[in-house]
C-alpha cells in the first residue's frame, strides 16, 4: 500500500518572493519612466561569468552557483551609449546579495534581505555621483535636440 | 599616426610630466588612471592647453576612473559604453577610419583575488565584444593598467582577454574552445618584460616577500586585434622611463618621485586605413 503522505511541509508562497533581478529591473524601468524614455535602464546578466563561476564552483566545491547581473543606463539617442551603475551577485537560494557600486570608488555591501538590499541599492542610485551622471547625458541628449 | 598615451598616475600632480610627455611624443589621445577624484579633468586640460595652439579637449566623460584628452575635434570621439574601470570609446579620425579604443584600469590585487581578476577580464571581454558588435567591426585597441600580467589567466584565457603573444597565432582571429569561437587579442607587451625588453623590463616595480615575486611585472599594456596588425609596428609601442632629462627608474625599480608605474605609449597608422580595408 503506498503513502501520500506530504513530505515536503508547506511550501513558501513563490508570488511573496523578490528576487533581486526583479529588484534590479523594477529601478531599471523606474528610470525608464522618470526620463520618459531619454535614458533606459536596463538589467544585463553575465552568462559568461555565471558559467565561469559555475565551472570553477563545481571543480573547487567552494561556493553554491550564484547569478551576476549589472544595473546599466543607456541612452538610445547618444548611439545607445551604456553606463553601467550596479553590480549584484547572489546565490540560487537568494540572500545574501552581494551589491557594489561601479561609480563610487570601495561602495560594497552584503545583504541579508529584501530590505537591506533595498536600502543599499537605494545608496547607490540617489548618490550624488549617479545623479551627476544622469544629469550630464541628460544635458548631452537635450543639447543634440534641435530646437522647435 | 594616431598617438595613444596611457599613464597610470597614482594620485599624483605631476603636471609638468604629463605636459611633457604629451609635447615630446605628439600625443593625440591621453588617458590617465588614478586621477580622479584627486585631480580634476578640468586641471588636467587647463595645464595641457596653457600657452599652447592644438588644444586638448575633454568631452563629456562619464568614466569614475579613467579621464581623456584628445586633440581631435569632438565629433571625433564617440561614448560607446562605461562600466567601472572599462571605458570604450569609437575614435573617428579627421583621417582614417574609425576604431573603437578600450581604456582599463582593472582592480589590483589588493581588493581581488586571482579568481576574481579572471573573472573581471571575462566580463571586459563580454563588453568588448559587445561593443565591437555594436559598432559593426574589430577595429580594437586595448590599453591600460590591466593589473594582471601578459602570462596570467584573465590576460590568455579564452573566455578572457585571450591575448596571444605572437602576430601569427592572433592572425588566425581566433579558435574554437569547447564549440565556441573564441576571438584573439595580439599582445605585444610580452616582449615588454625582462631584461629581454625594449626597454624598462615592466611596467610597475613591486618586490614582495612571499615565495613569489616577479619583482617587475608588466600591468600596463597594450592589445590589439588581428584587424589593426598592419597599421601596428614594433617600434611604435613604447614604455617610457625616461621624461626629457628626468629619470623615471632607479637602480631598485621606479622612481618614487614620479608615479609608481611607467606610462605606455602606442601608435596607430590610423591615416592609412581606408574603407577598403573594412
Amino acid at each position: 500500500m503506498s503513502s501520500n503522505k506530504n513530505l515536503w511541509g508547506e511550501l513558501p508562497k513563490s508570488e511573496n518572493i523578490r528576487i533581486p533581478y526583479t529588484i534590479l529591473k523594477e529601478q531599471a524601468s523606474l528610470l525608464t519612466e522618470i526620463t520618459k524614455g531619454l535614458l533606459i535602464g536596463e538589467v544585463n546578466i553575465s552568462p559568461e561569468v555565471d558559467d565561469v563561476i559555475k565551472l570553477v564552483s563545481s571543480i573547487l566545491g567552494e561556493r553554491s552557483q550564484s547569478f551576476v547581473a549589472f544595473l546599466r543606463i543607456k541612452a538610445p539617442s547618444l548611439n545607445n551609449y551604456t553606463y553601467s551603475v550596479v553590480k549584484i551577485q547572489y546565490p540560487i537560494k537568494l540572500y545574501p546579495v552581494l551589491v557594489k557600486s561601479l561609480v563610487v570608488e570601495n561602495f560594497q555591501r552584503e545583504c541579508s534581505s529584501e530590505e537591506e538590499f533595498e536600502k543599499a541599492l537605494g545608496q547607490i542610485l540617489s548618490s550624488q555621483e549617479v545623479k551627476q551622471v544622469i544629469s550630464a547625458l541628460l544635458a548631452q541628449i537635450h543639447a543634440d535636440i534641435p530646437k522647435q | 599616426m594616431a598617438t595613444i598615451l596611457f599613464w597610470n598616475i597614482n594620485k599624483k600632480r605631476l603636471f609638468e610630466e604629463i605636459i611633457s610627455l604629451c609635447d615630446e611624443n605628439e600625443v593625440d589621445i591621453l588617458i590617465l588612471a588614478e586621477a580622479k577624484p584627486h585631480i580634476s579633468d578640468a586641471e588636467v586640460q587647463l595645464a595641457l592647453n596653457s600657452g599652447r595652439e592644438n588644444v586638448y579637449i575633454a568631452p563629456l566623460n562619464p568614466s569614475p576612473r579613467l579621464s581623456f584628452f584628445f586633440r581631435y575635434p569632438a565629433e571625433s570621439i564617440e561614448l560607446v559604453t562605461d562600466e567601472g574601470g572599462i571605458a570604450i570609446r569609437r575614435i573617428s579620425p579627421p583621417i582614417g577610419i574609425d576604431i573603437l579604443l578600450v581604456a582599463l584600469h582593472l582592480p589590483s590585487k589588493l581588493y581581488m583575488t586571482d579568481d576574481d581578476q579572471k573573472f573581471q577580464a571575462v566580463r571586459v571581454s563580454q563588453l568588448i565584444q559587445e561593443a565591437e558588435s555594436k559598432v559593426g567591426h574589430t577595429r580594437t585597441l586595448v590599453i591600460g593598467d590591466l593589473n594582471m600580467n601578459p602570462f596570467e589567466a584573465g590576460i590568455v584565457g579564452a573566455d578572457g582577454l585571450h591575448a596571444v603573444m605572437t602576430q601569427s597565432i592572433a592572425r588566425k582571429h581566433s579558435r574554437k574552445v569547447q564549440g565556441k569561437e573564441k576571438p584573439f587579442f595580439y599582445n605585444p607587451m610580452w616582449g615588454r618584460m625582462g631584461d629581454s625588453s625594449v626597454g624598462a623590463p615592466g611596467t610597475y616595480y613591486y618586490a614582495g616577500s612571499s615565495y613569489v615575486s616577479y619583482f617587475w611585472n608588466t600591468f600596463d599594456q597594450v592589445l590589439l586585434r588581428p584587424a589593426l596588425l598592419d597599421f601596428f609596428s614594433q617600434n611604435d609601442l613604447k614604455v617610457i622611463s625616461q621624461i626629457g632629462d628626468n629619470n623615471l627608474m632607479t637602480e631598485n625599480g621606479i622612481s618614487s618621485s614620479y608615479s609608481d608605474h611607467l606610462p605606455i605609449i602606442v601608435k596607430l597608422q590610423i591615416e592609412r586605413m581606408t574603407q577598403n580595408e573594412q
